[in-house]
């Protein structure tokens, strides 16, 4: 398994995948463009921190690529494309965003071939009164037929921002596998009460539910699970 | 340990709890048994200070102290716990972590890694609890008898003095209410003063653990009270006979 680093000291050149590969991208206070490409039967897992940026990142997956990426930002307003151009390519994608200025984050997916597979989680905590959207697109061409397009879009509100959510899902044949959701609210009552039943703070609990929320759905090894937990507890305010 | 007086809850406009009364001593155990809806898990709720309802008159005495201005965590931390009749799951949060969030809440020095993971291992074991919920969120994919064991769980590591069980009992089989309960009586009589309100629908709970009193409560009020007998008696009358006597 190669491992490759990548951040913005220097240049940033397209990367092509041609062996199984974990990459660790950082990056803070940017506006690249970044292109991944994926070559058949390569199996690409990202791990993602960034800060204060706004790139333009695009992957393309080729047959059988199968890619996961584990992403956590602040401040977050890419615009992430993913094309899946082979047969049989999968992707989970896990976006993960405390928000405290104004800020979109615009992702899309582009089944183009059959038989792909793509499971998009956005999840954001919007720290602020600042206004953060999602707009996230899953595309399935005419040709591409058999595919599974799964989107889940949540927002928690920790202040009293203006959040917007635009799930689409722009379908051109019948034999396909789609479905959406969007959620925006703060944590639920009852999970507070329960929480601060057992004498945890209302710190404790925001720390502890937010460290879930984002945190939660991704398959992180103990140590960069300490490092995305550290990424939380820094940017906490 | 714990007076209530002259307490009268609202919720949505309709009085639940009116004028309702309740005094535990240290070291007493305590069960209300009382018909559907007549206000036992929200009594529960308002003593750990949950602000879904509201309280148009009483007081909450813990200790000698007023706690009815209290938050629900100052609550927990003065040694208040609440049994939940229905335990929710809580996405994304481990047992472990929470767990250990909640001692280091009460304590001043946090309990090491280690030392914690023992304490739980020898609680689960005592509670014949599967070990791998540790890692697992709170509750998730657990059965309603898990649910419970996992509340009686937090007890023994979070060392409340004032338990309030509600409804520990449903959910559980024959075995699992004999192992909960023999664990709740070796917790009393490790820390004696230690005071239980069981909140129930049947006597059997209370054949293990002996309640000093038993109270009927009735359309948000205590109807009448009398000893350990007394579960009995309600259990053959009903509700509706001991009424109208
Ligand atoms: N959050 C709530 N919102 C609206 N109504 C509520 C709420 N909580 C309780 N109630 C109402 O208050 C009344 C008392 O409910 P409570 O749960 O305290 O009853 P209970 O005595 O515990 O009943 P059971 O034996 O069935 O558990 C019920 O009529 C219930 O519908
Ligand atoms: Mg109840």
């Amino acid at each position: 398994m190669l491992t490759l680093t990548v951040d913005n000291k220097d240049k940033l050149d397209d990367i092509i995948i041609t062996e199984d590969t974990i990459l660790n991208i950082k990056l803070d206070n940017c506006s690249e463009e970044i292109n991944i490409d994926v070559m058949d039967n390569m199996c690409l897992e990202v791990f993602e921190i960034d800060d204060d940026t706004s790139n333009e990142i695009n992957y393309n997956l080729r047959s059988n690529a199968q890619v996961i990426v584990n992403k956590l930002a602040r401040d977050n307003s890419d615009v992430t494309t993913v094309n899946m151009s082979g047969e049989n390519a999968s992707i989970k994608y896990y976006s993960n965003m405390m928000n405290y200025r104004d800020n979109t984050y615009r992702f899309v997916v582009n089944h183009r071939a059959n038989y792909t597979n793509s499971e998009v989680y956005n999840h954001c905590v919007n720290f602020a009164d600042s206004e953060f959207k999602f707009l996230v697109d899953s595309n399935i061409d005419r040709e591409a037929i058999e595919c599974f397009s799964n989107q889940d879009n949540e927002i928690i509100d920790m202040g009293n921002g203006k959040n917007f959510i635009s799930p689409n899902l722009i379908v051109d044949n019948d034999l396909i596998n789609a479905n959406h959701s969007a959620y925006i609210g703060k944590f639920k009552k009852d999970v507070i009460f329960y929480l601060q039943s057992r004498g945890l703070t209302e710190i404790d609990c925001d720390l502890l539910l937010i460290k879930g929320f984002l945190l939660g759905k991704m398959n992180l090894d103990e140590k960069l699970l300490e490092e995305y937990t550290n990424f939380i507890i820094t940017n906490f305010k | 340990m714990l007076k209530i007086e002259n307490l009268s809850v609202k919720i949505d406009d309709r009085d639940i709890l009116k004028n309702f009364e309740i005094s535990i001593n240290d070291g007493e155990v305590h069960a209300i048994m009382g018909p559907n809806g007549t206000g036992k898990s929200t009594l529960s709720k308002v003593i750990m200070g949950s602000r879904d309802y509201d309280i148009l008159s009483g007081k909450i005495i813990f200790n000698d102290e007023d706690i009815s201005s209290l938050e629900v965590d100052e609550r927990s931390r003065k040694g208040i716990f609440l049994s939940m009749q229905s335990p929710i799951s809580i996405e994304g949060v481990t047992n472990s972590e929470f767990l250990r969030t909640a001692l280091n809440a009460r304590t001043n020095e946090p309990i090491g890694l280690f030392d914690f993971i023992k304490t739980m291992e020898t609680s689960m074991k005592e509670l014949d609890m599967k070990n791998d919920i540790v890692h697992k969120a709170i509750n998730e994919g657990s059965s309603g008898g898990e649910r419970k064991k996992n509340e009686v769980l937090q007890i023994k590591v979070l060392k409340p003095s004032f338990i309030i069980l509600d409804e520990v009992d449903s959910g559980l089989d024959v075995d699992s209410l004999r192992v909960v309960c023999e664990n709740i009586n070796k917790y009393r009589e490790e820390n004696p003063k230690t005071s239980i309100l069981i909140i129930t629908h049947y006597p059997r709970i209370l054949e293990y653990i002996k309640p000093d009193y038993v109270h009927m409560m009735v359309d948000g009020k205590i109807v009448k009270t009398g000893d350990y007998n007394f579960a009995f008696e309600i259990d053959k009358s009903g509700y509706t006979e001991l009424v109208n006597e």
